[in-house]
């Protein structure tokens, strides 16, 4: 009965994910564990449990995005009402029936709270369940059958009667145990989160957040202590009133802001420490004011210190790093922080229209961004390109007419695909050595490439534009000619990037997409500024890697090991919803994630089981530039995540906000390619070094054969063992 | 101290102030060194006459050809056209710059494969291949450029017994414009026939078509031929596009570049008025750019260039033999290197230097070879100073042809040096004996006695 076991599963992953979005995981130990902690009061959880089936199971049947709801994303809100009610409301039927609208009320409340919030980037974290919660109780007040459980004020009471003289003696165990206040209070904390006010509860939940994040438990810690020192300093006690109730404010807006929204960093725990005391303003004040009222304030702190600083962050021109906030979320602060650190080296052109240079050949720069002649200030991001020979000189014999001038009248051509925005094709080239500041960007080509980035070319030989306002040019199209108009004294090409269409607007800083510096050892540049005197020129892809490494959607791929020492597998090419690419291995359902721009391809993540040929092909493959250069070498660091957990990694997760220990290095030489006009056939040598500590994980060779336009061998060598993978059927 | 070179009196008249037809009399320094070496010490270590190369002058010549072509099409590919001159270590030069190798026939394609040329880089041209010859060169994959229909058929026999199919372009022929035009090699492009052999390969399914290529001629004195070439060659290229879907991967364009010498009966020195690199390149590159090409498939641009590319790294060093006067009393001189080291003589006027400081006086003097054969005249008509028997001259770009059509007559063929980037000389062809000429003589026993 597949539908019946697809519905189980459904629901599973749904509700387990409802209990850990709560500290903002996807980790299903911690999941059960939260569950369990609820059941502590079988009636409370069981209301949790009714309320988050309730919402998810509405949300479902109302056509909502299935995975917000299997991520859980509709139901932790319903969870902490129901295990809030539970809590305060004895097991009548007419509970249940309140709880039942409560929780509908709650999804409707969290749906009008994602529409609102969302169009900020915000989240809407409990927020919903604040609301939901204060409306439930006060409403209760007014309905007779809803009776306030005692299970708050005759604790043992209640213990008893759920949970036998076993509850009650391992109740008392706990209660007696001489403690210091300071760590009870911490567990008490964690409890109450759940609405437990138990240490066993507590030290549960502490123990789940370990497993889950080492980041998340150092920071819930972190969040306390500062609380604590806070409340010290301030002159009151974290132990008294209610505070340990409300002292979970500190520790979720701890984990939220130190490692789930920002990236874990010394910047990221600072602000934990900073934001410590606007939390208790935050909690002193509201407590006063809800007081006449007879609410609690729960979790109000913490959701308005979240929402404060995450939209204060996005205000920020400069010191975007300090602290980074996450782009993509992997629901682990160590995931975000380690695929993340890289992230911005690794992803520097993404989202980002790939702009080539604008001629054919090896050019040079004259004249870089901040150049020392004319590009300064608004325009201090353009480029002056000439031609030179082997002499370094820019011109044949003397250099006074334009014709001496090796740019002199050589094509020039279009960056990146566009519509042409302006055409000036009739001011004339000076003679050499003369300029004309009237006219001073001469003739000119501006392209529309999108809104908002345009192109513009300059001091364009007189007559020589190919094209007219408003037609389509494709990426390296000629266009014109490279001339002497305008404040030119002598030839050379004026290239910028600029965000608005006019003719002298200011420059852009906008890399181009991949570029050679022609040098002793050619260099590979990608998303880069080619700078003042090196020689540049654009470095046609390889179709062979193109090919290759196209995987397109809907490939199947069969990997087979020559001595059956590996399982085959059978890959297949599959894109999500958000368009993410991955190769997915049927059997075991892992996933390697890649990115590819037609310049390079890269593997962005590997989730699954880390044994197995796709994982091999991951670590293998992990970036490859699909261009072909002698002797290129490149490296690039692999997630310490990448790799099997191991006690040096878990230590790594505890210092990785400070300092990383573990850098797996990846190495990538082209080896001898045998070009032809068929298509060549090339290797590429490829390493992993774990590093010290991940002792688990052999170093490895590897050796990837093309030919053909495809990938034809993958040759491993791990020191003890040696495999080759044979890439069948792909097409 | 060197004694002072001896100055045999001489009357000349007097031409002050007013330049003649020629113009003003061109008075070239001596050329005492290539690069950097004595020309005195050169004839010294290897005899004269003596063939010397350049490596310097060959690379930088050939980025320069390099340069002015990737500066304006993305996709450029010169292949060295062996019978140029087929040296071993001058091939190599141009291999190690990245040129393919152009070769026209068995012996060559032999030579390119020794040379450690990838077969598949080499193109095999020329109207004389046997039947053994394109198997080979198909079974290596080497690009095999069809001349005529009975070479095409043959090649579609031979596919039927190869495992790989033939990989071929077929050569055109066309008007561009210029006189004369070369129609005997390859299928005339405006009576359709090219048309014809591209349907031909299409349809028989045997043989993989991979480019088109012309030669247009030789030593062309305008550019614009060559962007006539091109443009009917795009126009095929399209025509294929059209009817067959096809996509040509290539172009070839041939050779015939001009080099700087000048041609006999020139009004002008060569080297002002024929093409640049540039000007050949801006012609065939525009052709191809304004073509119906876009930008991402423009095919790749093959050119064949031998001449332009070797004429000038390339010298004969001579010494004087005697020096007489002819009948009407004309000067004459002879040298030591004829018309067998220098073939080209028969079209070019080579520049011709002396290769030590000399006087200011010149005389009209005719320039002999060593031959005993009435056509052994170097230059007709040359102002050289006064020379004594045993001095050294310099004969200027001789680098194309000359090493690959020099004839053995009466002698053998001299040393050939190459002086390389750092100034060192190496010996690249050793001067021949009579091993080499009479070796591979056979001789009936009855003719082995001529005493009784």
């Amino acid at each position: 009965m597949p539908g019946i076991i697809r519905l189980l599963n459904r629901a599973y992953h749904s509700s387990l994910n409802s209990y850990t979005m709560v500290f903002f995981s996807k980790n299903h130990l911690l999941g059960l564990l939260l569950i369990l902690v609820s059941f502590i009061d079988v009636w409370s959880g069981l209301a949790g449990l009714l309320s988050v089936a309730v919402a998810n199971a509405v949300a479902w049947g109302l056509g909502l995005n299935r995975k917000n709801i299997l991520s859980g994303f509709y139901g932790f809100n319903p969870l902490l009402t129901g295990l809030g009610l539970g809590i305060a409301f004895d097991p009548t039927w007419q509970f249940y029936l309140f709880l039942v609208a409560v929780a509908l009320s709650t999804l409707f409340i969290t749906l009008a709270f994602e529409g609102l919030l969302t169009k900020y980037g915000l989240p809407y974290l409990t927020f919903p369940f604040l609301i939901s919660i204060w409306i439930a109780v006060l409403a209760a007040r007014n309905y007779a059958s809803l009776i306030p459980a005692e299970s708050g004020i005759y604790t043992m009471n209640a213990m008893y009667e759920r949970g036998g003289p076993l509850m009650v003696r391992i109740y008392q165990w706990f209660g007696e145990m001489e403690w210091p206040l300071f760590i009870k209070t911490y567990f008490r904390s964690l409890g109450a989160i759940f609405f437990q006010s138990g240490l066993f509860a507590g030290i549960l939940v502490a123990a789940g957040l370990l497993i889950s994040s080492r980041i998340s438990f150092l920071l819930s810690i972190l969040g306390y202590v500062s609380a604590w020192l806070f409340y010290l300093l301030i002159g009151a006690s974290m132990n008294e009133l209610n505070y340990s109730f409300i002292g979970f404010n500190h520790i979720l807006t701890a984990i939220a802001i130190g490692g789930f929204f920002m990236v874990a960093s010394r910047w990221s725990f600072l602000w934990v420490i900073l934001v410590t005391p606007i939390i208790s303003i935050i909690t002193g004040a509201f407590t006063l004011l809800l007081e006449p009222v007879q609410l609690p304030v729960y979790s109000l702190p913490f959701n308005l210190m979240v929402l404060l600083f995450l939209y204060a962050m996005k205000f920020r021109d400069r010191m975007l790093l300090k602290p980074e906030a996450v782009v993509v979320q992997y629901y682990s602060p160590e995931k975000n922080l380690y695929i993340g650190s890289n992230a911005r080296e690794r992803f520097r052109g993404k989202g980002q229209l790939p702009v080539s240079l604008p001629f054919f050949g090896t050019w040079k720069v004259s004249q870089g961004h901040n150049g020392q002649h004319t590009h300064k200030e608004e325009w201090r991001h353009a480029w002056d390109f000439v031609v030179t020979d082997e002499q370094d000189r820019e011109f044949e014999g003397e250099g006074l007419a334009l014709r001496d001038y090796h740019c002199f009248d050589k094509p020039v051509t279009a960056p990146a695909d566009g519509w042409i925005e302006e055409v000036v094709d009739h001011i004339d080239d000076n003679p050499v050595g003369e300029v004309n500041i009237r006219q001073n960007w001469g003739n000119t080509i501006v392209i529309r490439h999108s809104e908002w980035l345009y192109s513009k070319l300059s001091h364009l030989k007189k007559g020589s534009v190919k094209t007219t306002q408003g037609s389509f040019v494709k990426k390296g199209q000629v266009l014109a000619a490279c001339g002497n108009s305008g404040r030119s004294p002598y030839p050379h090409l004026h290239f910028q990037m600029q965000s608005t269409p006019h003719i002298g607007s200011p420059t852009l800083p906008y890399p181009i997409d991949q570029y050679l510096i022609d040098a002793e050892t050619p260099v590979l540049k990608l998303y880069d500024f080619p700078e003042t005197d090196q020689m540049v020129g654009n470095l046609p892809g390889e179709p062979a890697l193109s090919h290759a490494f196209g995987f397109k959607p809907g490939q199947t791929i069969r990997a087979s090991e020559d001595e059956n020492k590996l399982a085959e597998e059978t890959w297949k090419v599959m894109t999500d919803m958000y368009k993410n690419l991955f190769i997915e291995d049927e059997s075991s359902g892992a996933r390697a994630y890649f990115v590819t721009d037609g310049r390079l391809f890269f593997f962005s993540h590997f989730e699954g089981r880390r044994i197995g040929m796709l994982y091999l092909f991951y670590l293998a493959a992990y970036k490859i530039p699909l261009t072909y250069v002698r002797n290129l070498s490149i490296r690039d660091t692999y997630p310490p995540s990448s790799f099997a957990a191991s006690p040096m990694l878990i230590l790594q997760d505890f210092v990785a906000p400070f300092f990383l220990f573990i850098r797996p290095v990846f190495k990538l030489e082209t080896g001898k390619r045998e070009d032809d006009l068929d298509g060549s056939t090339l290797s590429l040598h490829t390493s992993c070094e774990p590093g010290i500590g991940i002792w688990n994980a052999p170093s490895y060779r590897f050796r990837i054969q093309l030919g053909r336009n495809r990938i034809q061998t993958l040759e491993i060598n791990s020191g003890k063992n040696s495999f080759t993978i044979r890439f069948n059927d792909y097409a | 101290m060197d004694k002072n070179h001896y100055d045999r009196p001489l009357i000349t008249r007097i031409e002050a102030g007013m330049p003649g037809k020629f113009g003003l009399r061109s008075e070239l320094p001596p050329t005492t060194h290539i690069d950097g070496q004595p020309v005195a010490e050169l004839i010294k270590t290897y005899g004269s006459p003596l063939f010397v190369f350049s490596e310097q002058t060959i690379r930088s010549i050939y980025r320069k050809a390099l340069k002015a072509f990737t500066t304006r099409y993305p996709k450029v590919q010169f292949a060295w056209s062996y019978k140029t001159n087929y040296l071993s270590s001058i091939c190599n030069i141009f291999h190690q710059e990245g040129a393919w190798a152009e070769v026209v026939s068995g012996f060559e394609y032999e030579k390119a494969l020794e040379n450690g040329v990838d077969p598949r880089k080499i193109i095999f041209n020329g109207p004389g291949k046997t039947h053994e010859e394109l198997v080979k060169a198909t079974e290596n994959g080497s690009l095999i450029h069809i001349d005529h229909l009975d070479e095409l058929y043959t090649l579609i026999e031979v596919a039927e017994s190869t495992e790989r199919k033939p990989r071929v372009a077929i050569r055109i022929n066309m008007d561009t414009g210029i006189y004369p035009m070369w129609d005997r090699f390859g299928f005339n492009y405006e009576n359709g026939q090219a048309w014809d052999a591209l349907n031909k390969i299409m349809y028989s399914g045997k043989l993989e078509l991979m480019g088109l290529h012309t030669h247009i001629g030789t030593f062309i004195m305008t550019a614009n031929a060559y962007a006539v070439a091109a443009t009917k060659m795009v126009e095929l290229a399209r025509a294929l596009k059209q009817k067959f879907n096809f996509q040509v991967k290539y172009i070839d364009m041939g050779g015939g570049f001009a080099s700087r010498n000048t041609l006999k009966g020139s009004y002008l020195p060569g080297s002002d008025t024929n093409p640049s690199f540039d000007e050949y390149a801006e012609a065939i590159s525009s052709a191809l750019i304004n073509s119906h090409f876009t930008p991402d498939d423009l095919p790749l641009l093959i050119l064949e260039t031998g001449r332009a590319l070797i004429d000038e790294a390339g010298y004969i060093l001579t010494s004087v033999i005697a020096n007489k006067r002819l009948s009407a009393g004309r000067r004459a001189t002879i040298v030591d290197a004829g018309v067998n080291l220098l073939f080209t003589s028969f079209w070019y006027q080579h520049q011709v230097t002396v290769a030590q400081g000399v006087s200011q006086y010149r005389e009209d003097t005719t320039l002999y070879g060593p031959l005993c054969m009435n056509i052994d005249c170097i230059r007709e008509s040359i102002n050289l100073p006064v020379l004594n028997p045993g001095d050294h001259l310099v004969i200027h770009h001789t680098g194309a042809y000359n090493v690959t059509q020099w004839m053995q007559f009466i002698t053998f063929r001299p040393n050939v040096i190459l002086i390389d980037g750092t100034g060192e000389t190496h010996l690249i062809r050793e001067k021949e004996g009579r091993e080499s000429v009479s070796g591979k003589e056979l001789l009936p026993g009855h003719l082995k006695n001529i005493r009784e």
